[in-house]
């Protein structure tokens, strides 16, 4: 598998699959990941302070004061020489509300004229589609969903939102997300989700792993803010849109 | 009753911030933690804390706070001076930058605005009672998490502490504190110089830039020459890994240093990092200031990683009691070596302590 290493300063690096992309890379990355892991869990490894996955790279973040940067690197190198196997993962899948109505959609309507379809259309095709769950990052919880058919893939708008609220779904690109939190963005948003994907409290804070599949499916406005309010008082449980585990 | 520090104005941007928030990545966890650790490790030595103990976090403008109940001990680890207010007396006492002030029940303390700098900490003799997030009690606002209710520092929050302040004769002061200077940044070149010329990379390094308005705890928007990328890479990757230090080079050709609360992962090419050694002077790093870039090999950088913790020993090392103002105090006379003076005397711009730039 052709890899590239990069120095992300004296203390970090990243390895990168240049020539993946999408699902593919992210299955990578996620191997990647699991053998470093289990590296550090056996004891074979010392001194990793994180590890950040993104769509075809792993991040590997080193505590500067151990000064074993090489001898890391060195031992990464290794892990990916090994073979990498086909996927065998089961991932939990999930069917997430969105409502993609009014002042929730805002750029609805652009995105139907540059995909040439009408609204229906794209609700259609954007919930329908069942999307891998690639990596968690950008924000607590911020799922990256992979692929997009293709008539709905456009770059990042040129001027990024400086507010983004909190629960947009967006679409940029071959992905599509969930903005847990209000945040800046650049990414053109077509709906609103009600169910929070992210509580430092929960014993896996993040609601999504990767690995697992979401699709989603449209709910009315009046729907969203019931389901909004049972979800924030607790009558319902964010778990309850998942469905049974892949076998 | 706990002895508890109430904020009566919570100056400019104030958190709680310890050493931050590790090892979440996996669930997209920004790392946060003290902008400038090297500030909070002295601020903590002072008051005889642990080094990352939890501390008020200011930016540009201190905290007015008061000694709510019991008495509490609180290490000025910035350069600003402060007024401490006696509430018995309604006396004002002038209280030096690097000292320790022990405030009595109800006695209120007003912070300065930083003379120079962007970060200050006031540290808490025995630490804060917070409740740790994911392992860390550093502020990340923007999900919520850390500090006491996982917000920045408002008006009329009241911190509890650990402990009572211990009784003390004289409170203590470091002779020997750190001068940090923010004009050089060695940075180690990628992981995208490949998106740059080698003009590019050779203008990056040699031209200086200007330090924007647009400065927190996220990020530093610089202004100066742009750096412009190779027309066939462009501006946009697939998104990666990102860390504090990160230099990012939007379309605008503009760089922007990275903060202990960036973001995981982005789209936007890093022709360089910051090496770990002067990740703390990013937190100095305030509007208008201009720095330079210079680029140094791992070797040399691990070097410099232990050149500073040499620094922070001699910092923390110079730390005595403080009788007041006034009084005569050989031993850190001697300590500060203005008597002695040999050092200086043959070279007056060098103070024994002071961190070499290069």
């Amino acid at each position: 598998m052709e890899n590239r290493f990069l120095m992300l300063g004296d203390a970090s690096f990243t390895v990168e699959f240049p020539t993946l992309t999408g699902i593919a890379g992210a299955r990578k990355v996620r191997q990647l990941r699991n053998r470093i892991q289990s590296e550090i869990d056996g004891g074979h490894l010392d001194g990793i302070i994180d590890l950040v996955s993104a769509t075809r790279s792993l991040t590997v973040c080193l505590d500067p004061s151990r000064m074993n940067f090489l001898e890391v690197r060195g031992a990464v190198e290794k892990l990916v020489q090994d073979p990498f196997v086909e996927n065998t993962e089961a991932g939990e899948i999930w069917t997430l509300p969105v409502c993609y109505e009014g002042e929730y959609a805002p750029d609805l309507d652009e995105v139907a004229q540059r995909s040439k379809l009408s609204v229906n259309e794209v609700i259609q095709l954007h919930s329908s589609t069942v999307y891998d769950i690639l990596f968690i990052g950008f924000l607590p919880g911020f799922p990256f969903l992979a692929e997009l058919p293709e008539i709905l893939r456009f770059p990042r708008r040129t001027s990024p939102r400086l507010r983004v609220p909190a629960g947009s779904v967006a679409i940029a690109n071959d992905q599509t997300a969930i903005y847990p939190w209000e945040s800046p963005g650049g990414w053109h948003l077509l709906g609103r989700c009600p169910v929070p994907l992210f509580n430092s409290t929960w014993a896996e804070p993040s609601l999504l792993t990767p690995g697992g599949q979401v699709s989603f499916e449209a709910v009315s406005e009046k729907d969203f803010k019931t389901l909004e309010t049972d979800l924030t008082c607790g009558q319902l449980n964010p778990t309850s849109f998942r469905s049974v585990k892949r076998g | 009753m706990d002895a508890a520090l109430k904020i009566l104005s919570p100056g400019l941007m104030s958190s709680i911030q310890d050493k931050g928030r590790f090892g979440f990545g996996r669930f997209g966890v920004p790392r946060s933690g003290a902008a400038d650790p090297v500030f909070l490790r002295l601020g903590n030595a002072l008051v005889g804390n642990d080094p990352y103990e939890a501390a008020i976090e200011f930016r540009f403008l201190g905290p007015t706070v008061k000694a709510e109940a019991g008495s509490v001990c609180i290490g000025l680890a910035a350069d600003a001076a402060a007024e401490l207010t006696r509430a018995q007396t309604q006396e004002k006492e002038h209280v030096s930058p690097w000292q320790t002030v022990t405030l009595n029940e109800g006695d209120t303390l007003k912070v300065m605005p930083l003379s120079k700098g962007a970060s200050g900490y006031l540290t808490i003799e025995g630490g804060l009672q917070l409740m740790p997030v994911l392992n860390s009690t550093s502020t990340y606002a923007r999900a919520g998490i850390g500090g006491t209710n996982g917000s920045l520092l408002q008006a009329n929050d009241i911190l509890k502490l650990k402990t009572k302040a211990t009784p003390r004769e004289f409170e203590k002061i470091m002779n020997k504190a750190p001068q940090v200077s923010t004009d050089l940044l060695h940075v180690i070149l990628g992981p995208q110089d490949d998106y740059f010329s080698d003009e590019s990379v050779t203008g990056f390094v040699s031209n200086s830039f200007k330090v924007s308005s647009d400065v927190d705890r996220m990020g530093i928007r610089l202004e100066g020459t742009p750096v412009n990328s190779l027309p066939e890479k462009g501006n946009d990757l697939i998104s990666d890994g990102l860390v504090a230090g990160a230099i990012q080079i939007p379309g605008n050709g503009l760089p922007i240093i990275l903060g202990a609360d960036c973001h995981l992962v982005g789209g936007y090419p890093k022709i360089a990092t910051v090496i770990s050694a002067d990740l703390f002077r990013l937190g100095q790093l305030g509007p208008g200031a201009d720095i330079k870039f210079k680029s140094v090999t791992l070797e040399q950088a691990q070097a410099k990683y232990n050149d500073l913790e040499k620094y922070i020993e001699t910092c923390t090392h110079s730390i005595q009691n403080y009788y007041g103002e006034g009084a005569i105090n050989l031993v850190a006379l001697h300590g500060s070596n203005l008597i002695s003076g040999v050092v200086d005397a043959h070279s007056p711009g060098h103070f024994p302590g002071r961190l070499e730039d290069t």
